[in-house]
């Protein structure tokens, strides 16, 4: 029977590393912190900030486990909520069909704005061929350009209350958009590896001459893969327009960097092809607990830029070096097997 | 000097090489001399163990057992870097340009001359390009940027940066299969003046006219055994084909399928420019339509503009006499038509995928409605194709590159498997794989066949090709250069038609 356990609750290497680090950090937390760590309103700030972040962090996985990366997802979030600031601060528009009618229209605008900006990007990758680096770094020009276009670079502030109160209130102690990031959490890993969308774009970022060879909409599924990730962009950005309270091009450029080191810290493959979604936000926790850390230890902004960067690229070396001592093996049996071929 | 019971004046003496690779016996004890001065050729099946000879000689692989003398001292070399210093250089078969570099820095790459220690004095290293091109009277600008060459044209500078060594033995593998019929004069001229130089060449190739041309010895391989070395004057083609050829016993086959006379594909002058010439032929219901060619003869290209990869120029496609559009790979699957690739680690599977990925992965449309699985299904199909074709496997979620070669091969199989097709291409279909599992996909195309769908089958193996197809199409230089039915062809006749 254990066999049968195994299999369909197959335990991988990446998930133990990361639950193994995420307790560590959690006892070395109340070791060296106690209870300014572990106290309610310390985590309840926590818990706050955790959504918006782990929503790009997810649509970052997206794009990186087609093997490419979405650098415009920041900017895009300042897009669509600059729509929603708009929408709501709309005095027509909250005339017309009322306070809540403008938050529904907001909010759906924002969430198609956040479609399109992945669209435009998915495209511009399948369709003319970019690399998704240059593609997105582009749009990600172009989507902060729109963004100060129509703000003249000013923040829009003095939200209506009901928005952000929607926002921030809790439920059973939770406030409503953690709870939505833990189901969107759960229903990515499930579908995500399972409909043909996922698999397609699984089976992309492993190898695309074989996605190619297997007729699988590569365009298509390209295209709706990015268009996740602008979607969770602008899921983003409605948590933080609410928590703020207002919105600016720049909000949030810090996460641009962070998203990529969580995803890749979860353990999806840079060169795309694997990756769960699981263990991005077991990622994203370590990552929140950690700023955390660094806050109440009261290091400088710039100190914490150092340990970001050093984070990702110490991780990258021991990843390497994994990678190479299996890739060791992997020649030799390849080398064996082109001679039996010849 | 070492002069040898022949009176010859040897180079390069090999002595009982002996290979394994896990459990196949690629080389059985093979023995080889070469003289100075002499053009040595040696010719073999695919699988006859010439390139893991040749491996050897330039330190790629080392023998189980054996001994390699050069110039009378016994020499082992670790890699091919040593036997470059030694004197011994390759023209390898597949060409590894590097496309971004001048033709100057691919000559000689990692041999720069430099200024200081530090930087590479490009007049110089132009100037020598230059001299070496001109060596073998090629009119190539060296300045040039090796991705703006004609494939002929990265051969023939190939050669040259194998001439540029200066060594005293020269191998080259397949050296005219890129080369038009003036670039193989000139480079049969620079090997007679080689030759009069003293330099001893070993000589791979398919085209059993230009070994009679060239070379002066031949040695034959057959299943990793030497069988003889004769001279090329005292020779004549039938004796060296029927020297080169095994055979093997019918029994390895397993055939049962019949075809009938009912058209399933039509193809009418499918054309695609610069990777082969309009190509007509038929695939009727239950036959195993076999294409024989050497390699580059367009056999697979062919395929791939059949299946819609790439996009042909012209002609057209009828399936049951219906005329059928395969601009994409997507549209040939719905058309029920599959493809089983040469290449399978690169083009047939996600090796960082499991078996139940890749199984699964041209169906998985049937598994779902909107976003509920049906995970059952899906297990099932895989555990029937894991079954149907005994794939060795610990569990479905194996990743298929911890898979030997002929389980990933049954792999790609399964999945097609899966997805229903009527017509199955299969390019290569049994390369690099144990007789056991050749015997299983024989097996399975013989009973597809039966069921009254249609195999088009690419080999290079000419036993295998006369073993399962109904009738064989030959291919040459891109195009169709002869046909022959079931019963009539015989591996002489189809290497003369493919040469």
């Amino acid at each position: 029977m254990p066999e049968k356990i195994q299999r369909r609750w197959p335990i991988d290497m990446d998930s133990m590393i990361l639950a193994g680090i995420l307790v560590a950090i959690l006892a070395f937390m109340g070791f060296a912190l106690g209870d300014s760590f572990f106290n309610i309103r310390n985590i309840s700030s926590m818990v706050s900030q955790i959504p918006e972040f782990a929503f790009l962090a997810m649509g970052m996985g997206v794009a990186m486990i087609t093997g490419g990366i979405d650098l415009s997802n920041v900017a895009a979030m300042n897009l669509s909520g600059i729509v929603l600031a708009l929408c709501l601060t709309s005095s027509r528009l909250a005339g017309g069909v009322g306070i809540w009618g403008a938050i529904l229209i907001g909010a759906v605008s924002a969430l198609l704005v956040g479609v399109a900006c992945g669209v435009f990007n998915g495209l511009s990758i399948s369709r003319f061929g970019i690399p998704p680096i240059i593609a997105t770094l582009g749009s990600m020009l172009f989507f902060s350009g729109l963004g100060v276009g129509i703000t003249n670079g000013e923040g829009i502030t003095g939200l209506p209350e009901q928005f952000t109160r929607l926002i921030n209130m809790t439920i059973v102690e939770l406030p409503p958009p953690f709870l939505f990031m833990l189901a969107v959490f759960v229903v990515m890993s499930i579908l995500a590896p399972r409909l043909t969308t996922g698999k397609t774009l699984y089976m992309y970022g492993s190898s695309r001459v074989a996605a190619l060879f297997t007729g699988l909409r590569i365009g298509k599924s390209l295209a709706l893969g990015y268009a996740l990730s602008g979607l969770f962009a602008a899921v983003s950005a409605l948590i933080l327009v609410g928590r703020t309270n207002s919105i600016k091009v720049g909000y949030g450029d810090t996460y641009q960097l962070q998203a990529i080191l969580v995803v890749v810290l979860g353990g999806v493959n840079p060169d795309g092809g694997k990756g769960k979604f699981g263990n991005i936000l077991v990622a994203v926790l370590i990552l929140q607990i950690l700023q955390n850390a660094f806050t109440l230890f009261m290091f400088t902004p710039y100190a914490k830029k150092l340990i970001w960067g050093g984070m990702l690229l110490a991780f990258m070396v021991v990843r390497t070096l994994l990678e190479k001592w299996s890739d060791r093996r992997k020649i030799r049996a390849r080398m064996a097997q082109m001679a039996e071929g010849a | 000097m070492t002069a040898t019971q022949t009176g010859r004046d040897v180079i390069l003496r090999m002595d009982n090489a002996d290979k394994r690779f896990h459990g196949v016996h690629a080389l059985k004890g093979v023995s080889i001399e070469l003289g100075r001065g002499e053009v040595h050729a040696i010719c073999g099946e695919n699988g006859a163990g010439k390139s893991t000879l040749m491996k050897i000689l330039m330190g790629v692989y080392s023998a189980d057992s054996g001994t390699m003398y050069l110039n009378g001292k016994p020499v082992h070399f670790l890699s091919p870097r040593q036997a470059l210093d030694a004197g011994i250089a390759i023209i390898e078969q597949e060409l590894t340009p590097i496309p971004d570099m001048t033709v100057a820095e691919n000559i000689f790459l990692g041999r720069e001359p430099m200024v200081a220690g530090l930087f590479v004095n490009y007049r110089e290293l132009n100037r020598m390009a230059l001299e070496v091109l001109a060596r073998i009277e090629v009119n190539i600008d060296p300045h040039r940027k090796m991705k703006t060459l004609s494939v002929a044209e990265v051969q023939l500078v190939e050669i040259a940066k194998a001439l540029s060594y200066d060594s005293q033995v020269l191998i080259m593998d397949e050296p005219t299969s890129a080369l038009g019929e003036k670039e193989t004069d000139i480079l049969f001229e620079i090997i007679h003046s080689l030759k009069e130089q003293g330099k001893g060449i070993f000589y791979i190739s398919h085209r059993l006219k230009e070994i009679f041309r060239i070379a002066d010895v031949v040695t034959i391989l057959r299943d990793g055994e030497y069988i003889a070395t004769r001279r090329t004057s005292g020779l004549d083609q039938d004796t060296l084909v029927s020297l080169m050829i095994s055979r093997k016993l019918e029994g390895q086959y397993i055939k049962g399928n019949v075809p009938t006379l009912t058209p399933l594909l039509q193809v009418r002058d499918l054309v695609k420019r610069g990777r082969h010439e309009p190509i007509s032929l038929e695939l009727r219901r239950g036959e195993i339509l076999g294409i024989y060619g050497l390699v580059g003869a367009g056999r697979s290209e062919f395929l791939e503009s059949l299946f819609g990869v790439v996009k042909p120029d012209g002609g057209e496609i009828l399936l049951n006499g219906k005329r059928a559009s395969h601009r994409t790979p997507y549209d040939s699957i719905k058309n029920g038509v599959a493809f089983v690739t040469e290449d399978r680690k690169n083009s047939g599977l996600a090796l960082i995928l499991s078996v139940k990925d890749n199984a699964t992965i041209t169906s998985v449309r049937k598994y779902h409605r909107g976003p509920f699985v049906n995970r059952r299904r899906e297990r099932d199909d895989v555990s029937r194709a894991i079954d149907f074709f005994s794939i060795k496997t610990p569990s479905e979620r194996q990743l298929v590159r911890n898979l030997s070669g002929g389980n990933q091969q049954k792999v790609v199989l399964g999945r097609w498997l899966l997805s229903r097709p009527t017509i199955l291409l299969m390019d290569e279909p049994t390369r690099g794989i144990d007789v056991g599992a050749k015997r299983e996909i024989y097996r399975f195309m013989s009973d597809f066949a039966s069921a009254g769908n249609g195999v088009i089958m690419v080999s290079s193996e000419l036993p295998e090709i006369i073993g399962m197809a109904d009738r064989i199409l030959v291919f040459k230089d891109g195009r169709l250069s002869g046909e022959a039915a079931r019963g009539e062809a015989t591996e002489e006749r189809l290497m003369q038609m493919a040469t």
